[in-house]
């Protein structure tokens, strides 16, 4: 008696065991197999994160499924195993081949309507029975060219973001067209709205409508101000014009005395900014010297002082007169302008006479500022085809020192034609906030241009329209239909196997039950 | 008598091989942290903050045999099967919670937390298993620091003392607590919009070094402890200082120029070479650059000091123009090392928690396995004093079952049939 217990015992053990592992190894591994397909959707580019849309429709399946066994089980608890395993398993089919259907019919139909919208474009649309094939080096290809854009102009992200506050500590603001728009801004100036650029976009924005300072751009500007610039520049072409003339001219034109750029030079908004006076030494103590940009905000009208954020010319004749006066006093650079002078007896002929002649001039009398411009006048240095000139020299620096303030409008923002001055904003910021942010946009040299690192070669107009094109179709559909090309990959190899499972799965839980059965007859005493 | 004697045995061998062997391996991971024998260097100025994990872990100790203790009592007192069951099942469940659990907890919510207070320059990845390199660059910070300071006069009194006493000497303390004051105010808060930002980044552009060494900047008001370098007399010893962006990253920049290009051939020769050092070298070029240098820190140039170096290399057929950063002379690292620097008794006591964390993933394998053999003991102890009751509801012998209905819920104990479990489990379900 006792071995026969221990016999029933070990096979109500094997039959659950068995019930169970079968079960575990339906849905489960349907669900593990799917991570592969899914999975190859990438980590990155526009299909990134759609791969949980696919475990997502698979497990609402399996919860479903779930869901009607326990329901099957109450209701049906009298009722033969097969008729529970029977509805289960009908239950388990249609979650399955629902989607595959579903794919078959509808998402093969949108891909030949696909086909047809794009069949005149320069992106080659796949046909769905390549797309099913391929769904995965699309995706991959995909996020390389996208990855490959990110990094030429050293983006960040798809909308961008700023390292940090402005430099005259007025506020960011985050804006896109549509939002409302914040009173923070700028009211405009005569006549004209206030104007935002690549407000369709959106990004990090100053009260005056350009990007923060350290505003750093994503995708979406990267993309808005490259083909705002080469669109312009081809059309300019197409029609014989040269558009950087008519940027120059209209820039000039508005530097003339009474335009309305010398107008607004006059207003208190921008001599706050840009005026010859600091309004004082240090921040303010009390309210009284504060301004208010905001309703609630105040902010110290010293650090909206322009003249603190860039080399002035004040700035370089105080540096270079300290630097000298010292210079002048020591006696080692007395003894060194000896041996220069005696240097230069030896090369002289090489430099020429008038080099020679200025850099004697310079190492026989006492260094200072007028000393070296008068130098500068001498040599007749050449860039870019013009004499360098004292004024030449602080174009060059302000390239590199350039700071707008956020609480004035830029020349370019009272440029009457709204093309030239889409046009000269895009310039701006591809190429001079570019450079102060490390992404440059525009140049003979992009992107990541810092003290240790050159840039990239920047991609052609004809490059950037293809890469635009591409991800602009890609955009709309990959992210759509990729996780259901992936569903279907895995669920016409692996549907088969759920309901295979469930049937073993009850049939097991029936054989469980028989032994079972037996072994409480038994407890009772009864007979075998 | 003996079988029971027996059982204490095991019970002891239970206690001995869970908590005392992660005290002791916590300890000997730990060593690196507190004391590094084989680099000779030591963090044990920063007591306590130093021992805080191997504190947590006898805490965590007491914590174990507080509920061994009750679970082992209420055992004791019930004497019944089911509250050895339980017993052991809340012991188990609790040493998992109290070694692996409360990881599990600080691997998901500290993370983010360190990388805030170190404004992302120290990542809990880097701690997890590197703990014992950590512990010796922190431990390093404070050594080099004294040493750093000795040499410039800012720690005046006897190097042996500094050098003994470490952290624990006040004047240390206070030294590292104005230097980072200097540098977080008059130097990192001090710079202008975005810019600090932005060269930390990886974005130090052209016009952002142009902007960070000529822009306008507010005036320093922390006073620089000690200090007489750089020209500043007595008087002057304790007044705030300025700082150039230099100083924030503790890096040389080097310009090199080559000489190749201009002077081709002849450069082979060696007395030309041997001419360009000697010139370098001489009176008239280093007396020049020192005068250069001693006006750089004024308002008018920079405000800060950075010293130009000038060099030949023969190799190289370059004359080398090094701009060199004051910090190390000033006595201070760079902003970032300087940050952690400041906290550096809260980070070594951060970094005091890791030696403990495999310890106590893996320890909580071993606490399940003592708290299941602790159960076992437990059980066969007060059975083989046959007062243990077998029963599969606890209140069994407490709460007579009504007897109209004896198929309804608890089953009673047959004295009669103890071994006939089946009858029981399967002829009166559960309700």
């Amino acid at each position: 008696m006792s071995n026969n217990l221990n016999v029933i015992k070990a096979k109500l053990i094997v039959w659950r065991v068995l019930k169970v592992l079968i079960y575990a190894i339906g849905f489960p591994l349907l669900l593990h197999r799917l991570k592969a397909d899914a999975g190859a959707l990438g980590a990155y580019g526009v299909t990134a994160g759609t791969a949980t849309t696919a475990y997502d429709i698979i497990f609402k399946c399996f919860l479903v499924m779930v869901a009607v066994q326990i329901i099957v089980g109450i209701i049906l608890r009298k009722k033969d195993f097969y008729i529970r395993a029977l509805i289960v398993t009908i239950v388990a089919v249609i979650g399955l081949v629902g989607p595959i259907m579903y794919m078959e019919i509808n998402i093969k139909s949108d891909f030949e309507k696909l086909e047809a919208k794009y069949s005149s474009s320069d992106y080659s649309f796949d046909r769905y029975e390549l797309q099913v094939m391929n769904y995965a080096s699309k995706a991959s290809s995909n996020a390389s060219a996208r990855g490959n854009f990110m990094s030429t102009y050293n983006l960040d992200g798809d909308n961008g973001g700023t390292e940090g506050g402005n430099f005259d500590k007025t506020p960011r603001i985050t804006y896109k067209e549509g939002d409302d728009l914040p009173k923070i801004f700028l009211d405009g100036y005569g006549g004209r709205d206030h104007y935002v650029f690549g407000a369709e976009v959106g990004g990090v924005y100053s009260m005056n409508g350009l990007y923060a300072d350290a505003f750093v751009f994503g995708f979406n500007q990267a993309r808005y101000i490259l083909t705002l610039y080469n669109d312009a520049k081809a059309k300019a072409k197409a029609e014989n014009r040269d558009i950087d003339q008519e940027l120059a001219d209209a820039l000039a034109a508005l530097e003339k005395p009474g335009s309305i750029w010398t107008q607004y030079q006059t207003t208190y908004d921008y001599q706050r900014a840009y005026g010859d006076a600091p309004v004082r030494d240090a921040p303010a103590e009390n309210d009284e010297e504060k301004i208010t940009l905001d309703d609630d905000k105040t902010y110290d009208e010293y650090w909206l002082w322009a003249k603190h954020y860039y080399v002035t010319k004040d700035r370089i004749v105080e540096l270079v007169n300290k630097l000298t006066s010292d210079l002048n006093n020591s006696a080692a650079f007395s003894e060194l302008k000896a041996v220069l002078n005696a240097a230069l007896s030896l090369v002289g002929s090489m430099l020429g006479t008038e080099i020679t002649n200025a850099l004697k001039t310079l190492l026989s009398n006492d260094l200072s500022y007028e000393a070296f411009m008068d130098l500068l006048n001498s040599l007749q240095l050449e860039i870019d085809g013009a004499v360098l000139t004292e004024d030449g020299l602080y174009e060059l620096l302000s390239t590199l020192s350039y700071y707008n303030s956020p609480t004035t409008y830029p020349i370019y923002y009272f440029i009457s034609d709204p093309d030239l001055r889409d046009y000269a904003y895009a310039k701006y910021l591809g190429e001079k906030h570019g450079a102060f942010v490390g992404s440059v946009l525009i140049g003979d040299s992009v992107g990541h241009i810092t003290m240790d690192s050159s840039g990239s070669s920047p991609m052609s107009a004809t490059e950037l329209k293809t890469l635009f094109e591409k991800l602009d179709i890609e955009d709309t559909y990959m992210p759509k239909y990729y996780p259901w090309l992936a569903i279907r990959r895995t669920l016409i190899k692996y549907a088969g196997l759920v309901p295979v499972c469930i049937i073993l799965a009850y049939l097991f839980a029936y054989a469980e039950r028989r032994v079972f059965s037996r072994l409480t007859v038994l407890g009772k005493g009864g007979q075998k | 008598m003996k079988k029971h004697k027996g059982i204490v045995l095991i019970k002891l061998l239970a206690y001995l091989i869970g908590f005392p062997a992660i005290v002791a391996y916590a300890v000997l991971q730990s060593m690196p942290v507190i004391k590094d024998a084989a680099t000779g260097t030591d963090n044990t100025s920063y007591f306590p903050y130093v021992y805080a994990g191997l504190i947590i872990v006898a805490l965590m100790w007491l914590l174990y045999l507080l509920v061994a203790f009750i679970t082992g009592h209420i055992t004791k007192k019930r004497k019944t099967v089911r509250s050895a069951y339980v017993g052991t099942a809340v012991l188990a469940v609790f040493s998992f919670l109290l070694t692996a659990g409360v990881w599990f907890a600080i691997d998901k919510y500290v993370p983010p937390i360190l990388s805030d207070a170190t404004q992302s320059t120290i990542y809990y990845s880097d701690l997890e298993e590197d703990y014992a390199d950590r512990a010796h660059t922190h431990s390093e910070l404070l050594s080099v620091f004294i040493e750093m300071n000795i040499a410039n006069n800012r720690l005046s009194g006897d190097p042996e003392v500094y050098r003994t006493e470490k952290y624990k000497n006040k004047e240390v303390q206070d030294l590292i607590k104005s230097s980072y004051n200097s540098i977080n105010d008059d130097a990192y808060n001090n710079f202008n919009g975005p810019l600090i930002n932005m060269a930390n980044g990886g974005r130090l552009t052209i016009p952002v070094l142009i902007h960070l060494l000529l822009d306008d900047r507010a005036e320093p008001y922390q006073p620089f402890t000690n200090y007489t370098g750089e020209g500043r007399g007595e008087e002057h010893k304790d007044d705030p200082i300025t700082w150039a962006i230099l100083d924030m990253q503790q890096e040389i920049m080097q310009v090199e120029l080559n000489l190749d290009d201009l002077l081709g051939s002849l450069l082979q020769d060696d007395m030309i070479s041997n001419v360009i050092s000697t010139l370098l070298t001489s009176y008239a070029i280093q007396g020049t650059i020192e005068t250069i240098n001693n006006a750089i820190p004024s308002e008018e140039i920079l405000g800060a000091p950075i010293y130009i170096e000038l060099t030949y290399d023969q190799a190289l057929a370059s004359v080398l123009i090094k701009l060199i950063p004051s910090s190390e002379k000033r006595g201070v690292f760079d902003y970032m090392r300087m940050a952690w620097f400041d906290s550096n008794y809260l980070l070594v006591a951060v970094i005091s928690l890791f030696p403990i964390r495999n310890t106590f993933y893996i320890g909580s394998l071993l606490l399940c396995l003592s708290s299941l053999i602790l159960g076992v003991a437990r059980k066969k102890q007060y059975a083989g004093h046959g007062k243990m009751l077998k029963g599969t509801f606890s209140h069994a012998n407490e709460i007579p079952l009504p007897q109209s209905n004896p198929n309804y819920g608890r089953i009673a104990y047959d004295p009669q049939n103890p071994n006939n479990q089946y009858s029981k489990t399967y002829q009166y379900p559960y309700v």
